[in-house]
């Protein structure tokens, strides 16, 4: 093309461009008009046209630039998930409101400041949110390659040191001392459960950024993800081997399931839709079984735990899960529907020593099945726990932990079911108002990045309210942005920017697909 | 044609064109050119954000695909929510155009 030409092309290129008032990814808006001048241009060109008035008349053909930027101005701009967003917040209100009310309100100023630095992660959160809701998108579709490098990098850098402890455990001994005490306290931090169920949110997405990335090389997308839950999998049996990654773990496998399931059904792995799925819960099958094989007598317990605590009441000595899912399962019968549960100062002392639980009669425990030994147990908890209840109140008899663990139930006994079933269906709305947002996101990567939160905050919602209600199952999951929170405050407002995020982006910037793949895999 | 006229059948016609096969928008203002014998000759900048617009709604996907001659063109895909939207429209289309025919042809009128 001579120079004037171009120079004509740009001219009307920079005029749409000017009538746009969000400048991001207006490189493909400008790609896919020139191309189209271009195409116009050839045309003129073969009629016999010379080059200058080809391209008059191509530019003219296309209208007024400043009508054309107008009009797609419309569509090109920047969203926000309002009602997302409004959800997000409230719920974070209701959590931090939830703690403060937990831990008591001391409404003088040096309490005050100290309770709002208790809170931090409250506040680390709304920062993650803000920053990942404004830059991670674009971030992510910049640097999808790096953060899967860097993601599988750190995972095998820790993976690599729980391999050296456990093979040379002298040595980190030996080392300890000279290593700086944040570097300690960062090390520790890695292996604690909190952080965990934190590494395990970031998890996922990145998991499905695995697969998305190799969605095309057949089976090898599905293996890389199988083999990204065997890693995650094996560096929960670190440290905690225990009831307490029961539900991390659970939770990713099911939500890495729900991802694999999702592409396969949309058919974009380059393998038949029916044979992807039958893969998926194939890996799922074999990634539960490895991981429940090892200590398949404690996942049984723990079953039987959840779905009939009563038959375990014997073999416990007091104050356990099971314990508490009686508990729960007991007082929730009696909840009113508006205000707190009907107790007497009788009862709640009953309650409060689980003297209710053991004794079938004055000195009968348990019907007289308990060895001598748990009979004085017993007798010494009630003892124990008699001396602090002078005056009981409705906290003193819940599970320890109750208003972190137990929030629904807690909503429930002190509000009443009507009130509390408000409070949870705000709760319920984070989940489906996600994945409503996920599916009108049209970039097939930022789609599937927040399907995949939406999907986990679906699970842990749906696990946390199941295992509060008086079905506990191992540990508790964290209920998004409102209990168990700590780190899993960042790591659920890491999951919520990104959703806003591609959201935000999505009519904005387009996702660079290598040519013959497409986004609905439709076949073309 | 007039432009207003025109406007409001865009969509409906574009995304008739793409229950055929996957376009790019060039191929589309030529098919339209085509089929209705140079009567629907619209201005051709303004098919875009007709185009955006759709996809934003979920009518449309795109795709980008390399040319032969090495130009990478944008196709654009009908979606299932395309076709029961092409579907609604048609039909709106049909009662609107049975009406102003049988207001031209001063067909049946009732007396009150």
């Amino acid at each position: 093309m001579p120079s004037e030409t171009c120079d004509a092309v740009e001219n009307f290129l920079r005029d749409v461009d000017d009538q746009i008032s969000c400048k991001l990814g207006l490189d493909s808006v400008n790609e896919e008009l020139r191309a189209h001048i271009e195409d116009r241009m050839e045309f003129y060109q073969e009629y016999g046209l010379d080059g200058e008035e080809a391209c008059r008349r191509a530019i003219r053909d296309m209208g007024a630039p400043d009508v054309v930027g107008l009009e797609l101005n419309q569509s090109h701009r920047l969203r926000t998930a309002k009602p997302l967003l409004f959800v997000i917040l409230a719920l974070m209100l209701t959590g931090f409101a939830g703690e403060m009310l937990r831990l008591g309100i001391s409404w003088t100023l040096a309490d005050t400041i100290s309770d709002v630095l208790y809170f931090k992660y409250y506040f680390w959160g709304l920062l993650a949110l803000f920053v990942t809701a404004r830059f991670g998108y674009p971030f992510l579709l910049k640097h999808t390659k790096g953060v899967c490098i860097v993601s599988i990098a750190a995972l095998a850098a820790v993976g690599g040191f729980w391999i050296l402890s456990g093979l040379f455990p002298g040595v980190l001994d030996k080392i300890a001392p000279n290593v700086p005490y944040f570097v300690h306290r960062l090390l520790w931090a890695i292996f604690n459960s909190s952080i965990f169920v934190g590494a395990v949110q970031l998890a996922v997405p990145v998991g499905a950024l695995l697969l998305y990335r190799r969605r095309k090389d057949g089976y090898r997308g599905l293996l890389l993800l199988f083999f990204w839950q065997i890693f995650l999998v094996l560096l929960s049996g670190r440290n905690f081997w225990s009831e307490s990654t029961y539900i991390p773990v659970l939770l990713l496998l099911l939500a890495c399931l729900g991802i694999s399931l999702y592409l396969s059904a949309r058919g974009e792995f380059r393998i038949p839709k029916g044979r992807g799925m039958a893969l998926s819960v194939l890996s799922f099958c074999v990634l539960l079984a490895l991981w429940a094989a090892p200590k398949w007598d404690r996942v049984k317990e723990n079953l039987e735990l959840c779905v009939n605590p009563d038959a375990r009441a014997s073999v416990t000595t007091a104050w356990d899960d099971s314990y508490n899912n009686v508990l729960i399962r007991e007082l929730l019968g009696r909840a009113c529907a508006f205000g707190k549960i009907d107790l007497t100062d009788e009862e709640l002392v009953r309650y409060g020593t689980a003297r209710w639980y053991y004794e079938d009669g004055p000195g009968n425990w348990n019907d007289g099945r308990e060895t001598a030994s748990v009979f004085d147990s017993l007798e010494r908890h009630v003892e124990t726990r008699m001396q602090h209840l002078d005056e009981p109140a409705l906290r003193d008899i819940l599970p320890q932990h109750y208003m972190e663990n137990y929030r629904a139930s807690w909503w429930i006994l002190r509000y009443g079911w009507v009130p509390a079933l408000a409070l949870m269906l705000l709760v319920a709305a984070l989940p489906a108002l996600a994945l409503w947002t996920a599916f009108r996101i049209r970039n097939g990567l930022g789609r599937l990045v927040s399907f995949s939160a939406g999907l986990l905050f679906a699970l842990q919602t749906a696990v946390y309210l199941l295992e509060g209600l008086g079905f506990q199952f191992g540990g508790f999951p964290n209920l998004p942005f409102v209990a168990e929170g700590t780190i899993s405050i960042t790591g659920s407002a890491v999951l919520a920017g990104l959703l806003l995020s591609a959201y935000r982006f999505d009519t904005v910037l387009e996702e660079k697909k290598e040519p013959g793949a497409t986004s609905s895999g439709s076949g073309r | 044609m007039d432009r207003k006229m025109m406007a409001a059948s865009t969509s409906m016609l574009l995304l008739k064109l793409l229950e055929e096969e996957d376009l790019y928008g060039y191929q589309m203002i030529r098919r339209l050119e085509a089929r209705s014998d140079n009567v629907f000759c619209l201005k051709e900048g303004t098919m875009y954000p007709v185009l955006h617009a759709l996809e934003e709604e979920g009518a449309v996907e795109s795709y980008e695909k390399t040319a032969e001659n090495g130009r990478t063109r944008k196709y654009y895909h009908l979606t299932k929510k395309g076709q029961r939207t092409l579907g609604k429209k048609r039909e709106e289309w049909e009662t609107c155009e049975k009406a102003v025919r049988a207001v031209l042809e001063g067909g049946a009128s009732f007396a009150f």
